[in-house]
């Protein structure tokens, strides 16, 4: 019986060696494409967690210029959180946070622009407020982000 | 005819003429004081209840202001403030349901002047002062 086991391997040596290698190819190249795929996903989460920094610094140079001599420049720094806002969800779709995050921080901005182009000196607090709620929820955008890379990474979720 | 017809109207005419002078403080924002009492600001907003249709309103030019969160167009807006008092007068919108079709098209015509002869370049008043020295 082992004689003949013996001999059945010697002669489909070649063929047990080509599936023993092709199995091991299978394995190498989903273990490189898992590795690939979480490269790409890291890289997507890097870049998303970039441009979310971005908003997050519009939303503050805003913030920071809502005063009767800075109306400009914070009109400009909200016009530049909202196209990047727009580019974000065009490029990443609602990563980082729910759909109706994302109206409520674009409600605050447009809140806070109308405020700044009414120019009362009382709205200038008033759109500071909406743009600190942008800020807290673009901190919890910047948060999540931070948190899925630590995911990622293979580290704790904060 | 109503008073914001009128006051519209007068905008229109006075804009037309080169009366006013409209700065323009951001992308889509115009702004002119009236003999530092009453201070004229033009701006549009985000609306899902008026459209405006307008070829102007170019996707490529306000995408950032037509963001994709049940916003389908903008609408212009005009905000009537006191300068003295710091109190505002009236805001009169372009999706307002109040305002009747003749004041819209009358907000849309404004807005669109406002935005030519802002980007049009200031060459009367430099040839002014050219002619002054």
């Amino acid at each position: 019986m082992v004689s003949e086991v013996l001999k059945w391997f010697a002669s489909n040596w070649l063929t047990l060696l080509s599936v023993a290698l092709t199995v091991l190819g299978t394995i190498l190249t989903f273990i490189g494409y898992q590795r690939t795929r979480r490269a790409s996903e890291a890289l997507e989460l890097v870049h998303a967690y970039r441009d979310a920094f971005r908003i997050y610094e519009s939303a503050l140079k805003a913030y920071w210029n809502s005063h009767k001599h800075g109306r400009k420049l914070a009109l400009s720094a909200i016009d530049e959180l909202l196209a990047e806002c727009e580019r974000y969800r065009k490029r990443f779709k609602n990563e980082g946070l729910q759909s109706y995050e994302w109206e409520e921080l674009i409600k605050w901005v447009w809140e806070a622009r109308s405020n700044l182009v009414s120019g009362k000196a009382g709205d200038y607090h008033k759109s500071q407020e909406n743009l600190a709620y942008c800020a807290t929820i673009l901190r919890r955008l910047i948060g999540s982000l931070e948190s899925k890379l630590d995911q990622l990474a293979g580290g704790r979720r904060q | 005819m109503s008073r914001v017809v009128q006051l519209l109207k007068e905008l229109l005419e006075r804009t037309e003429q080169g009366k006013l002078r409209w700065e323009k403080i951001s992308r889509i924002d115009y702004e002119t004081v009236v003999k530092d009492r009453v201070r004229f600001t033009l701006s549009l907003v985000p609306t899902t209840k008026r459209f405006t249709g307008r070829a102007r309103f170019t996707p490529d030019k306000y995408l950032p202001y037509m963001l994709t969160f049940k916003v389908e167009n903008l609408t212009p807006v005009l905000y009537i403030v006191d300068v003295r008092e710091d109190r505002e007068i009236a805001r009169i919108s372009g999706d307002d349901p109040n305002l009747d079709r003749e004041c819209v098209e009358l907000l849309e015509d404004l807005y669109e002047m406002v935005e030519k002869q802002a980007q049009e370049p200031d060459l009367e008043t430099a040839f002014q002062v050219l002619k002054e020295t």
